[in-house]
């Protein structure tokens, strides 16, 4: 194996952490809505990786860390009620100071946070995986070892049940 | 309420990837209800999440692996109890720590995605133009000491004047000190072309390093140099910065790349295109269709554009 396949090596151990651990730490935040829960799986996906360096190659490592996170996820014995927590990224609309307009921009926002709290996990995770982490349906649907048809229907199907509980609020 | 979607349980989907068609692009804009959707997605993909412990957690898997310190850094003093404990409904984080104490771990990470070029002022007042699908990362706090990045992908670099600047690539790593420079490390290719100074190029970790002074170009490929050109009486930066591409004796897998990185496209085509080689030309990054025309005509291929995708098939 050469050096840069090395999940070993400590340098390609941290670099790689640095690089996967948010989306990871997003995935599991996504599906527990218990970001204490989202911490402690992280570090413990990672020690498991490291603990497995030598038959996990940096190119297999991002799938072992989100199909044990999945596993720990399982594994936990109570789930509680999922209450995610969403800040917006600066926009470039907001130089527009209408408080009218701000106001209705809240409420929006406040109703999407809640409609997307109350969507079925799968469809949530696939959600948010593409909105926020960027992530295109084919990279989601290796992550979660599913078909990326799969991903697109339960994508459209979050989007029919955003539509129809925002549109009645 | 009538849906022009009510039989395709995937189209949303493929609406919100932008891989719909024209035509029924123009269709679901007229439907009832597409405002709507359009600002669920628009607001939807602005949310991100909170900021969480990254470098605490990352101290915390070192301590419990036992993973050696790759690099100098201060030890923090954070304890975080292990996710077993959760197994036992126990809910205690208990987090002792002086976290102004905290330093280093800290890398700054800058990325582009298809479609997209970015500016970065580095610590320095050095500049980093990243192309499309490509990455730096650096730590913030010893970056004035050690001038030292990584890099993936494509990235113009214009160096302030000053101690060492050192570009590390997975295919061989660049320094400097002021000076303008092209680097392009992409699959197993290292292209570095200097506008202005001189930089050197190495791939043994600068024990062997070749030099190169204004107007060189080298193309490496896994670590051994395969081409030295000259970019005399060229611009005074490469054409990606004006929304060009253009290749020298390239394989058609390279231009294939390059061109769904440019346009966020994807191709669907047999591989036997992706081994052509020799290739010379180029394209511009703004018109889509106008690229795809000027480089698989002369190759004898069609192609057609679906949304996102791009179907290449040989003229019969």
């Amino acid at each position: 194996m050469s050096i840069k396949e090395d999940t070993c090596d400590p340098v390609n151990f941290q670099d790689f952490y640095y690089r996967q651990a948010d989306a990871l730490r997003n995935y599991v935040y996504y599906k527990s809505g218990d970001s204490g829960f989202a911490d402690d799986t992280v570090q413990e996906s990672f020690v498991r990786l490291w603990k497995n360096c030598a038959s996990v190659p940096l190119s297999k490592a991002k799938s072992f860390l989100f199909t044990t996170a999945t596993n720990l996820f399982r594994d936990m014995l109570k789930h509680k009620k999922v209450q995610l927590k969403f800040v917006e990224r600066k926009s470039t609309e907001s130089k527009v100071a209408d408080p009218e307009f701000l106001l209705e921009e809240k409420e929006f926002k406040e109703k999407l946070d809640r409609v997307i709290n109350s969507l079925p996990e799968p469809q949530r995770v696939a959600f948010l995986l593409n909105r926020i982490d960027k992530l295109k349906y084919r990279e989601i649907a290796e992550l979660l070892g599913v078909s990326q048809k799969t991903i697109e229907k339960r994508i459209h199907s979050a989007l029919l049940v955003l539509r129809k509980e925002i549109g009645n609020i | 309420m009538k849906d022009i979607f009510k039989n395709d349980d995937t189209y949303l989907a493929r609406w919100l990837n932008g891989a719909l068609s024209e035509k029924e692009l123009e269709e679901f804009k007229n439907s009832e209800d597409y405002q709507l959707f359009n600002r669920i997605a628009d607001k939807s993909s602005n949310l991100s999440t909170e900021d969480w412990q990254k470098d605490q957690i990352w101290t915390q898997i070192k301590k419990e692996g036992g993973i050696a310190q790759p690099s100098t850094t201060s030890k923090p003093k954070v304890i975080r109890l292990g996710w077993t404990k959760y197994a036992a409904a126990v809910v205690i984080i208990a987090v002792i720590g002086y976290l102004a104490l905290f330093r280093g771990d800290r890398l700054q990470t800058v990325q582009t995605y298809a479609a997209e070029t970015k500016v970065i002022d580095l610590p320095d007042g050095s500049k980093a133009f990243l192309n499309a699908e490509s990455l730096i990362q650096y730590n913030p706090e010893s970056f004035l000491a050690d001038r030292n990045m990584t890099m993936e992908g494509e990235v113009f670099f214009e160096v302030e004047e000053g101690s060492k600047f050192t570009v590390n690539t997975e295919n061989g790593d660049v320094r400097v000190l002021g000076t303008s420079f092209n680097v392009r490390s992409r699959t197993k290719k290292l292209d570095v072309a200097c506008y202005s100074g001189r930089v050197g190029v190495s791939f043994d970790n600068f024990e062997n390093e070749r030099a190169l002074s204004k107007g060189d170009r080298v193309v490496a490929e896994s670590g051994r140099i395969i081409a030295n050109l000259s970019i005399e009486g060229e611009l005074n930066r490469p054409e990606w910065r004006d929304g060009s591409t253009k290749f020298i004796n390239a394989s058609m897998d390279e231009v294939i790349n390059e061109l769904e990185r440019q346009f966020d496209i994807q191709f669907e085509t047999d591989s036997s295109i992706r081994e052509i080689k020799n290739y010379n030309g180029g394209f511009d990054h703004n018109d889509l269709n106008a690229a795809l025309e000027v480089v698989f005509t002369p190759i004898q291929y069609n192609y057609k554009v679906e949304g996102k995708r791009v179907i290449l098939s040989k003229k019969s």
